[in-house]
């Protein structure tokens, strides 16, 4: 069975009788089962009993039982929702995540829920208190994260699309590590329902995929209002009309997203070469807050992990642990500490940035720097239709390299940061290999264009002709 | 303003995590806190605070709803969810 396919290529290949959904699901199955890079925290075994159904459906959904995989931030009603911690192991949530329903109603087959850090903490899947995920190029780097078992999964052809999240940049990144298509859309364009909640009032669910088309078509199965999130709001479809080209577009290149090694800032310049061959025309923009977006981003999602991590107190949610002998504040305390220790350092920083005598200091300034960038942000859209950059500044590094790097690691959030924090759409595109490893590029657009940014990242696609994964 | 371990055992106590040593976490928070002091060379004292608003009547009901979550729970007794006491 040849896994190497298109989401959209499987659906035609069951609509036309080539393909067999059961028998697709099962050899996915086998190989995330018989694969060592540890994309998975659960693979659920029924799903090639719901593909078979699909099979013998008269008249299937859009998706035709195509396996999809879940961040394990997302609920989902049968498998677990760990959120990569210790703290919830074994949870299973009573419903399902709003994106989940809405794939499921079209006949996706969710194959399981996919490794990450814990609780959407971090940049490189280490953070998982159940081990780190693998980069399918080279499993001795780190795949990116927090949606790194993600994206290591459809590279590895263990799912045909996946659902991440993106606080920060957390979908973007590992899809620029692992050589996938990773989309962050617009703030509110996907329901946040059933999203486990680390930094709700910037994070979205977003789509992954091997192709700009595939993410396309994902993202206008899950995304539009939903009266379940007041945030959310319609969507304009993305996959019609995404092979309109960039002819007369303007790009603005952004002076302060550089990348920090040589092989990145190629792969930017020939990125830019490419789209003007296509008609897309260029010049610098500069968003002066950028210096500063990493730090109010880090601020200001410490400060909201800390409340919303607060509801697990192990009563609600939780593990296994006997309640006899304990005064309330004493008993969340003790199973707290099963927290790992990075979630454990940002609910110290969400205790202490917006507490009183620090928030002017910390809390009240990154939320200046937020609505400073924000306008910033408005004025660059007011003389380009996007802007383009790496996705991250430096290629996939080695497993455990800069784990003792905090400061490091956060800086390495500069160039995915700005379109959480101005709720604008943003997708990574493989582009490059360097060294052996994928390089993506990164094309933001407007609130609301997420189909323009879309229709942008496919002209970028189809001349970048990116290799796709190896083996 | 560099927090110590002291201070780390306070916000940890007031975010209502068991730190036994609070001196494992002193040296990273201490980094992460200094690499936010670059927001005091950010201009932007005199800018104001946009706060997204959201109508009451966007907001979803608040009304219960049977979600049969109590029989996945650790610790029901006779359909009422225990607790620690307070």
């Amino acid at each position: 069975m040849d896994l190497r396919v298109s989401a959209e290529q499987y659906a035609a290949g069951v609509a036309d009788g080539s393909i067999s959904a059961e028998e697709f699901v099962a050899a996915t199955l086998e190989r995330a089962r018989s694969s060592r890079i540890h994309a998975y925290l659960h693979i659920d075994e029924s799903a090639v009993e719901r593909a078979r159904a699909v099979d013998k459906k008269g008249e299937k959904g859009p998706f035709c039982g195509m396996p999809v995989s879940v961040k394990d931030n997302i609920c989902t009603a049968k498998t677990p929702t760990t959120c990569a911690s210790r703290m919830l192991e074994g949870y299973v949530s009573p419903f399902a995540a709003t994106a989940v329903e809405r794939l499921e109603a079209q006949d996706a087959v969710i194959v399981g829920k996919t490794n990450m850090d814990e609780f959407a903490m971090g940049i490189t899947t280490e953070f998982s208190a159940y081990g780190p995920t693998l980069n399918p190029w080279n499993h001795e780097y780190v795949p990116g994260g927090s949606s790194g078992g993600a994206a290591a999964a459809l590279a590895a052809l263990q799912c045909c699309a996946s659902l991440g999240s993106d606080t920060g940049g957390s979908v973007r990144n590992p899809a620029s590590f692992c050589g996938v298509v990773g989309f962050k859309p617009t703030y509110g364009a996907v329901s946040r329902y059933g999203l486990v909640p680390y930094a709700n009032s910037i994070e979205q669910i977003g789509p992954m995929a091997r192709t700009v088309r595939d993410a396309a078509w994902v993202f206008d199965a899950i995304s539009g209002a939903d009266p379940r999130d007041p945030t959310s709001r319609a969507a304009p479809a993305a996959l019609e009309g995404i092979e309109g080209g960039v002819e007369g577009r303007k790009f603005g290149v952004v002076k302060e997203m550089g990348g920090d090694d040589a092989g990145v800032s190629r792969a930017l310049s020939s990125a830019v070469s490419q789209l003007e061959g296509a008609g897309a025309e260029f010049c610098e923009v500069s968003l002066s807050m950028i210096e500063y977006s990493v730090a109010a981003y880090y601020v200001i999602t410490s400060t909201e992990a800390g409340s919303n991590l607060a509801r697990f107190d192990n009563v609600r949610y939780g593990y296994e642990m006997p309640l006899d002998g304990y005064e309330f504040n004493a008993y969340v305390s003790r199973a707290r500490a099963r927290l790992g220790p990075e979630v454990t350092r940002r609910m110290i920083l969400g205790g202490f940035v917006p507490s009183a005598g620090h928030a002017g200091k910390y809390f009240l300034k990154a939320l200046k720097v937020k609505h400073r960038l924000e306008r910033e942000v408005e004025d660059a859209f007011g003389r380009v239709d996007y802007m383009i950059s790496p996705t991250v500044p430096v290629p996939p590094f080695k497993i455990g390299e800069k784990i003792d790097e905090p400061v490091t690691l956060f800086k390495l959030d500069a160039n995915t940061v700005t379109a959480n924090l101005s709720g604008t759409p943003s997708v990574s595109v493989p582009h490059s290999v360097c060294g052996g490893l994928p390089v993506g590029i990164q094309i933001s657009g407007r609130a609301g264009d997420d189909a323009g940014v879309l229709r942008a990242a496919r002209a970028l696609e189809l001349r970048a002709r990116f290799p796709g994964v190896p083996g | 303003m560099v927090a110590s371990a002291v201070d780390v055992e306070s916000a940890a106590r007031l975010m209502k995590i068991h730190v036994p040593d609070p001196s494992v976490h002193e040296g990273r928070v201490r980094e992460m806190l200094e690499y936010f002091g670059i927001l005091d060379m950010a201009d932007v004292e005199s800018d104001e605070i946009r706060p997204v608003q959201i109508g009451l009547e966007e907001l979803r009901p608040d009304e219960a709803r049977p979600s049969g979550v109590s029989v996945r729970l650790h610790h029901v007794r006779d359909g009422y969810v225990r607790a620690p006491k307070i």
